[in-house]
């Protein structure tokens, strides 16, 4: 029995030696594919519009291919009852590197600031003669509510514990989103103005602290508590034990609307992968007939909140008014 | 209107069948039990000696053999896999039920048996096509991945099919996995898995036995379109306190069993303590899985108190967590809380009568944390009461009535892709009444016909639709040997999941009853099939299907606005040849099965095959009882492969990182994978051989159980997916060796 038992798991074990995998080629043909990616900003007069090109990787990498993909030689037009203007074809050094280097390819326009409440169409035709189009809607500009937006910090009622902000009126039938953010304008010793910014709350895990941000959201309201602002000012100086290196100059509250379309890509987009789950196909949303990719629009607001003087030599920083000012 | 016709017809029915005998008859009904617990064997065989005729028992140990020529002695023998046969002499008397009860004793060397139990019945016109019979004995003799468990021996069946290692979920005849219904002693169970899916939730040392329909089920069974699979849980050990503990790589169970007055109790526990296991099963992806189950059962028997009667009280209850320490992962838990009691009867006339009150209640919970995964809260609340009768008459046919009455209520939780947040559960109302009757009188020749009607009232409506689900199948014996058989029948299923078919691993699965705007889903089905006793040791069984579904819940793929419906109705369309071999000749058992099958499904005006459709399907099974306490089986499994969407390319996406900072200056690439025509391409062949070797150790005080098993004996390299991100080919289990212990006391 004893020798059968052992020749028979001896037999099992070494059929572990005949492992076997087989080639197998999950490609199809190239599909080509054209992106347009064009999004207008209400806050500069610089818009820009990219068109890229579907490509193979090699060996299933799609990091194979270090040539931006950038489709050259389009034309590409942007219209609205006002106007029409024409796209120029440029490049730039990207603030931050990827695999195709430092320098980014696209198409420009240099003396444009849209009108959010206008309708805006765009088309591009490409070399090999494909058309791309879109359009898109009015979108609402940002409008502080003046009342309800904390003009001074600290506040002078000492039981409010939180300063808020509103902007555009609430209309339940919108689904239009916004994301907002507070920073702490500051300087160091003399080197140019930096922003830091404030959380909504912050978290402690493995004895390190980091702070929570306002996502999108339809809400056109938010509150920052009193003590989290307080915080942000320390870690703003954290590693310096000379705070007297600092100087403030105020914060400075921003809000940014999407379109609608615009919106809807970027929800479709964003990381929001589960970490266990595993998905293998990706829709994600895009407006461009004859192609993919997003035409879109973003409106800006900016409110600034004094900081008194005192509350910022409390924290061993210089005082300065200059920036701290409304400018609308 | 069509409701008042089908109760004018039941009655008109019973009212035919019920022949008056003019000679004086009578009935023998028993109970087969495990000597040493108690515990009912179920699909037993009896044999009434001087008639060389029988019948076998049901899913209770309870058999019945009417209109039998009162005032003299037969002769009854009892046999069952495993356990010596016993000779009873019964005198029957004019106009009245005889109640034996046979008491089997195991046979000294345990034969373990991996094909299914009840195959040789002696009632062969038993109308069962598509139905499996399962003792747990059939489970433990299998190779084990990791531990006994009961989804993964299901998948080596004809007919049902997986999409490979890594979950448990199971595809029968080209349906998908959310159109299998779970039973648990009646209950249905919503999320009857651990562990990510990877295992079954319900511990197999808690089964009595098992049946699982493939298809073709009969009147009383409904609410989803593709299989059923009906768990009965023991009553516990009549006779004396035993125990059970068993340890593996992944969990400890502790099972507790033993008499009360008038009856027997069982508790059960598992609870896992370790994930090294999951590891490799996930590619050494490291997932905190944490999990326990509980299950008892209180059964009462008691003579002087409603005679007749027997109650039991059943509970079961899992809970499965995923605990990230880290504040950005997301965290998972998936709860089921069930609760059941019963009443069964069985009278001085050949009724048997079961009425029951049970809760079910699933919570799967994703909890976002401060990560970016969007949260997710399903709840299902199901309430239900059930009464089920069986009438024998004294021609063999049998009349079954019933009707299931359910509450159910869904909250569903989601925060969509624009931020919003809202509750699109609702709850609804149905009420099942079903009767069936069935020709049982010929010898060669049975005959299931059966009308399930469903009264619904859904996403809070007054209003109740009428559903009818007629349901016939038949067996036809035209010669020795041969056996025909056949089913037909409509089937619905008004509740589904919400699940993307793109996920090849999902945690949380969430239930929701059909919305408002899509029909529930609708089944049409056939099935044909023929068993060939080629010789006594040699059986074939070849079963062919057709299943057309409407209304299949898939998820929106358009779904961008929140304006956009979640679900979408689809149409499946799915046929297909089972062949069956299984060679029995101690001490060598084999099993092979083969499948060849064809599944589609339709979304939006395009037709695709859904990933689990495989073409060939092989199985083989074999097991050998080497003597002295030792056994082995080996099983080997081949699927051609599986459908997949092959790649087009890439493109790069735009991935605004920071909605304030200048696009183009910041323009961050998210490489994403352009795709072919849906699930055109096809995954290389899926192999795997799994082995085990057991030696039991029979001590005075003690049986200790050992198992080694390897999986993936020859480390076959089957293809998982490829990684977006690096392009690695990414395969699925590897060669794995495992080892349990198990002592009974």
């Amino acid at each position: 029995m004893k020798k059968r038992i052992n020749l028979l798991l001896l037999v099992v074990i070494s059929l572990n030696f005949i492992s076997c995998e087989e080639d197998f080629n999950p490609y199809a043909e190239l599909k080509d594919e054209y992106h347009l990616y064009c999004i207008l900003r209400d806050d500069t007069n610089f818009q820009t519009a990219k068109i890229i090109r579907s490509y193979a990787g090699e060996n299933l990498s799609p990091d194979s291919l270090t040539e931006e993909p950038f489709v050259e030689r389009a034309r590409i037009w942007i219209r609205s009852e006002e106007e029409q203007l024409v796209f120029k074809e440029g490049f730039a050094e990207r603030n931050n590197e990827n695999k195709y280097g430092n320098t980014s390819h696209y198409y420009y326009l240099d003396n444009f600031r849209p009108n959010p409440n206008l309708t805006y169409e765009i088309e591009a035709v490409l070399p090999n003669g494909l058309r791309l189009t879109s359009s898109i809607e009015p979108t609402p500009a940002v409008q502080f509510m003046w009342v309800n937006s904390q003009k001074i910090f600290p506040p002078a009622d000492l039981t409010q514990t939180a300063i808020s902000y509103q902007w555009n009126q609430s209309n339940i039938d919108d689904d239009f989103q916004y994301i907002a953010r507070l920073n702490i304008i500051y300087s160091k010793e003399n080197s140019p103005k930096e922003y830091f910014p404030v959380p909504f709350i912050y978290m402690m895990e493995n004895d390190s602290t980091y702070g929570i941000y306002r996502t999108l959201s339809p809400d056109n309201f938010i509150s920052f508590r009193n003590v989290i602002i307080n915080e942000a000012m320390e870690k703003l100086s954290e590693s310096e034990p000379l705070k007297n290196k600092f100087t403030v100059y105020g914060m400075e509250f921003e809000v940014c609307v999407l379109n609608r379309s615009l919106n809807n890509y970027y929800q479709s987009t964003i990381l929001r992968g589960e970490t266990i789950s595993l998905v293998l196909n990706e829709n994600y949303y895009t407006n461009i007939e004859n192609g993919k990719g997003i035409f879109g629009l973003q409106a800006f607001g900016t409110f600034k909140t004094i900081l008194t003087q005192s509350y910022v030599n409390s924290f061993g920083y210089n005082y300065s008014s200059t920036g701290g000012d409304n400018e609308r | 209107m069509r409701l008042k016709s089908f109760l004018t017809i039941s009655i008109i029915l019973l009212f035919l069948s019920h022949q008056a005998s003019a000679q004086e008859r009578g009935t023998i009904r028993g109970l087969v039990t495990d000597s040493t617990s108690g515990e009912a064997l179920v699909y037993g065989n009896v044999l009434l000696k001087e008639l060389s005729t029988g019948a076998s028992t049901d899913a209770r140990g309870y058999f019945i053999i009417p209109s039998l020529e009162a005032r003299r002695e037969y002769t009854i023998i009892a046999s069952y896999v495993g356990f010596n046969s016993k000779s009873i002499t019964v005198y029957v008397q004019p106009d009245k039920i005889t109640q034996i009860d046979i008491e089997l004793v195991p046979t000294s060397v345990q034969l373990q048996s991996i094909e299914m139990i009840g195959q040789r019945i002696v009632e062969s016109n038993e109308t069962d096509i598509g139905l499996q019979r399962l003792a747990i004995k059939d489970l433990e003799a299998l190779p084990k991945s990791v531990e006994t468990d009961l989804f993964r021996s299901l998948q080596n069946l004809p007919g049902v099919s997986t999409t490979g290692d890594v979950s448990a979920r199971y595809y029968v005849r080209g349906g998908a996995s959310n159109e299998n219904l779970v039973l648990l002693d009646g209950i249905p169970i919503y999320s009857p898995f651990h562990a990510l899916g990877l295992f079954s939730a319900i511990d197999p040392d808690i089964i009595n036995s098992i049946e699982f329909y493939r298809g073709g089920f009969p009147a009383q069974f409904g609410g989803r379109l593709s299989s059923i699979l009906n768990v009965l849980s023991k009553k516990g050990n009549q006779n004396r306190l035993s125990g059970k503990v068993n340890t593996s790589f992944l969990s400890g169970k502790l099972l507790i069993e033993g008499p009360i007055p008038d009856g027997a109790f069982y508790l059960s526990g598992r609870k896992s303590y370790s994930n090294d296991i999951l590891k490799k099963f996930l590619n050494e992806r490291n997932v905190p899985a944490d999990f326990y189950d509980l299950s008892f059962k209180l059964y009462y028997n008691n003579p002087d108190f409603l005679k007749g009667g027997s109650f039991s009280i059943h509970g079961f209850f899992s809970d499965d967590k995923i605990s990230n320490e880290s504040s950005k992962i997301e965290d998972y838990r998936l709860k089921n809380n069930v609760f059941g009691f019963k009443w069964f009867y069985v009278g001085d006339v050949p009724l048997f009568m079961e009425l029951g009150f049970n809760v079910s209640v699933f919570q799967g919970d994703l909890i976002p944390k401060f990560s970016k995964v969007l949260q997710r809260n399903n709840k299902v609340t199901d309430l239900g009461l059930t009464a089920d009768l069986t009438y024998m008459f004294d021609s063999k046919d049998e009349l079954g009535f019933g009707f299931h009455i359910k509450e159910v209520k869904t909250s569903l939780f989601l925060e969509n892709a624009q931020g919003y947040s809202g509750d699109i559960g609702t709850s609804g109302t149905n009420i099942s009444i079903y009767s069936k009757y069935k020709v049982m009188r010929f010898e060669n020749f049975g005959l299931d016909a059966g009308l399930r009607v469903g009264l619904t009232s859904m996403n809070g409506s007054e209003k109740f639709t009428e559903r009818f689900e007629p349901r016939v199948s038949f067996t036809i014996i035209p010669m020795n040997g041969v056996t025909l058989k056949g089913a037909w029948g409509i089937y619905r299923q008004e509740m589904t999941t919400v699940l993307s078919e793109n996920e090849v691993i999902s945690i949380v699965e969430p239930w929701i009853i059909y919305p408002s705007y899509l029909k529930p889903a609708r089944s049409i089905q056939y099935s044909l099939g023929a068993i060939l006793n080629l010789s006594r040791v040699l059986d074939l069984s070849i079963e062919s299907y057709y299943k057309k579904s409407t209304n299949v819940a898939i998820l929106n793929p358009e779904k961008y606005l929140p304006t956009d419906h979640d679900l979408i109705g689809g149409t499946s369309l799915s046929y297909g040849n089972e062949f069956s071999l299984n060679y029995i000749n101690e001490p060598f058992k084999l099993s092979t099965s083969y499948t060849l099958a064809w599944a589609y499904r339709e979304k939006l005006g395009k037709r695709y095959y859904p990933n689990y459709d495989s073409r060939h399907n092989f199985k083989i099974s074999g097991e050998i009882d080497l003597g002295k306490g030792w056994s082995t089986s080996i099983v080997l499994k081949y699927n051609s492969g599986v459908p997949f969407t092959k790649l087009a390319g890439f493109t790069d996406q735009l991935f605004m990182n920071d909605l304030f900072n200048e696009w183009f200056q910041d323009y961050m690439i998210k490489t994403i994978r352009i795709l072919d025509i849906t699930n055109l391409g096809r995954l290389p062949d899926y192999h795997r051989m799994d082995f085990t070797l057991s030696k039991t150790f029979d001590f005075d005080f003690a049986k200790v159980n050992l198992d080694f098993s390897i999986m993936n004996v020859y480390n076959r390299e089957n293809l998982f997916y490829y990684s977006l991100a690096t392009g690695e080919r990414v395969n699925m289990l590897p060669f794995l060796p495992t080892a349990t212990i198990r002592v009974e006391l």
